[in-house]
């Protein structure tokens, strides 16, 4: 009945009460859709590094003047960096295949096929297997080769083959060519990549590249790190022993910084949640100073028919916790939905990089599959928050309340 | 149960001026008695029921109800005497407007041991005997005053106090309505030995008053005892 008293109080006077639980919806809700979205991007960005390998870093020949060339002599000497687990070279080509009366861009990259599992994590075959050493007119493909906006255009099977029209600089002079290889194995889909897009590549060995590009230099160097701590250690030696000559990348110290810019995010967020927390707070303590000063004289009544100074408190606590949690719960529905829209918004952009190439609709293309992460305890959470600055709001409101002296309450009109 | 009055004062200071509403009054008012508080607008008579209600505490003096110091008693013991021992019926009636009669005849049991079919028994029963039964699920703004003042009288009565504290309970009726409103406070000072103390501006209530206080200026002019009716 303490509690009936405060809901119909709050009933009575639906338009300030809707008011004032708006005015709390919005922290709750800021709280929810934004901890869930940047959890969602957080979780998503960290799959797909892990997937790249995050002990993984790549070396490239400067493009400026004064570049090293990589050859055999520098892909031992940087596999003898402390810290280095392993040193792959690497030819990369660009090429196109054709896919009905269209052309796809794909990417050759010739290697130890042997290492690719070590070099990225998340590579898993589909179907058939990876090419041994020797088998130079074989290849694995990538999950998204002839099959660019997951229509299945062409699909690739074991002992198909594939053909690939390329462009190489050989002696300064480009080279048209087109090669045939035969499909040993296909890979399930990868997921956005880094620096390059596993299911839009074509793997095969180094004899085979080194054939297609007539080269000694290699495009790049594969590098694994013996662990993740070793990496900056490892990117520190190679440019203090290249200078300019090679640039390394690696996906973890990408992630780092969007982990710090992560961080960064969440503590406006956190900042922005307390502010709206706060206004909630105040919104509520004024409302609830209003409702006493309004209910002055049934203050009166109640402690005329023998109600304690607790009962008094009882009821405005109850009240202000009551618009506490109903502010709570609406807030965390508002957040919920708020999650998929900042998602919406922001993680559209992160999944069609580089689109623009005979897409459909985009549907199955490789995007970052981003979904809000919502936990049962952040739900939780919130409301217990919104429920306890009610109860706080109302503190002091209530203890004036029941500190009234019978008599002048009842004066009060 | 008796109600003793021992050199009552009290003072209202407000905005730093101190205004005397009492100056001391002893009076004593017999178990089971009627008794009528009299006196001009400002007399005071207000605040002396409100103090016999512990509505308020005396500024000096005492006031015992049934052996009780009420001047000696903390706050919670003051909210326990005005539900267990004392019930009010106001000249404003002073219900709950968002309550039904009925909740409003329920309030003082909410705070005392019980369930809620025994609250709603023993409201019911309260509201049949001011003959509201039909009433009970209307707010007050949907009766009229007479019935208002009733289901003010049925939540007074629904405690089973010693006494009732009427001030001017029947100022804001029709002629009529006051007399049916005054004979059930009779019937309960005759029937139930409750001890009845009026405000009252009204010559024809006094009438039927066992004793009389006049107070004028914060003072007791004369106490008027008469036979019993």
């Amino acid at each position: 009945m303490m509690v009936k008293l405060a809901w119909q109080a709050l009933v009575s006077r639906k338009l300030r009460a809707v008011l004032t639980i708006l005015g709390i919806v919005v922290g709750p809700a800021l709280i929810v859709g934004l901890v869930g979205a940047t959890e969602g991007f957080k979780v998503s960005v960290e799959e797909r590094f892990s997937n790249m390998g995050l002990n993984t870093m790549f070396v490239f020949r400067s493009f400026r003047g004064g570049g090293t060339n990589i050859d055999h002599r520098v892909v031992d000497q940087v596999e003898g960096i402390r810290g280095v687990a392993l040193a792959v070279p690497f030819y990369r080509i660009s090429g196109t295949i054709r896919v009905g009366s269209d052309t796809q861009s794909i990417t050759v990259i010739a290697l130890d096929l042997t290492k690719l599992q070590t070099i990225f994590p998340g590579v898993q075959v589909r179907e058939g297997e990876i090419p041994g050493v020797s088998a130079l007119n074989h290849a694995l493909v990538g999950g998204s080769v002839g099959d660019p906006d997951g229509g299945a255009a062409v699909l690739y099977t074991v002992n198909s083959v594939v053909s690939t029209s390329f462009n190489t600089r050989v002696g300064g002079e480009t080279i048209r060519g087109t090669r045939s290889f035969v499909v040993s194995g296909v890979m399930e889909p990868f997921g956005q990549g880094f620096f390059i897009n596993p299911d839009e590549t074509i793997f095969i060995n180094t004899l085979a590249g080194q054939s297609l590009t007539r080269q000694q230099t290699f495009s790049g160097i594969f590098v694994v790190a013996r662990s993740a701590e070793d990496v900056d250690l490892v990117i520190n030696s190679i440019q203090e022993r290249y200078g300019r000559g090679l640039r390394v990348f690696a996906s973890s110290t990408f992630l780092n910084s969007i982990r710090s810019v992560n961080e960064g995010i969440s503590t406006i967020l956190t900042s922005v949640a307390f502010m709206a927390v706060l206004v909630a707070f105040i919104g509520i303590m004024t409302t609830m100073f209003t409702s006493v000063a309004e209910r002055t004289r049934e203050i009166g009544i109640l402690k005329s028919v023998g109600f304690r100074k607790r009962h008094i408190m009882g009821i405005f606590l109850s009240e202000s916790t009551l618009t506490g949690l109903l502010g709570g719960i609406v807030g965390v529905g508002f957040g919920i939905v708020l999650s998929y829209l900042v998602i919406g918004i922001f993680g559209g952009n992160l999944g069609v990089g580089g689109g623009g190439f005979g897409r459909r609709s985009g549907t199955a293309a490789p995007t970052l599959d981003i979904s809000p992460v919502i936990t049962p305890e952040l739900l939780i959470g919130t409301v217990l928050l919104a429920v306890g600055i009610g109860a706080l709001a109302g503190i002091l409101p209530a203890w004036r309340a029941s500190k009234l002296i019978p008599v002048e309450a009842l004066k009060h009109e | 149960m008796s109600v003793v009055m021992e050199d009552v004062q009290k003072t209202y200071s407000t905005g730093g001026y101190a205004t005397a509403a009492l100056l001391g009054i002893t009076a004593r008012i017999e178990s089971g008695e009627f008794a009528c508080i009299m006196g001009p607008s400002g007399s005071g008579k207000s605040t002396l029921m409100n103090l016999l209600g512990a509505l308020d505490r005396p500024t000096r003096g005492r006031i015992i109800v049934d052996g009780q110091d009420l001047s000696k008693a903390g706050d919670d013991q003051l909210a326990d005497f005005r539900n267990k021992k004392v019930s009010f019926i106001f000249q404003s009636y002073n219900l709950i407007n968002r309550l039904t009669a009925l909740e409003n005849v329920m309030l003082p049991l909410l705070v005392r041991e019980g369930s809620k079919p025994d609250r709603i028994r023993a409201s019911m029963k309260a509201l049949e005997s001011v003959g509201l039964r039909h009433r009970v699920r209307h707010t007050p703004d949907r009766l009229s005053g007479g019935e208002q003042q009733r289901v003010a009288m049925a939540r007074a009565v629904v405690t089973k106090p010693k006494i009732i504290l009427g001030d001017e309970p029947t100022g804001n009726l029709d002629t009529k309505t006051a007399e049916s409103v005054m004979n059930l406070l009779k019937k309960l000072n005759r029937e139930r030995g409750l001890t009845l103390v009026i405000v009252t501006h009204s010559a024809e209530i006094a009438k039927h008053a066992d004793k009389i206080l006049y107070v004028r200026d914060g003072l007791l002019e004369k106490i008027e005892v008469k036979k019993r009716h």
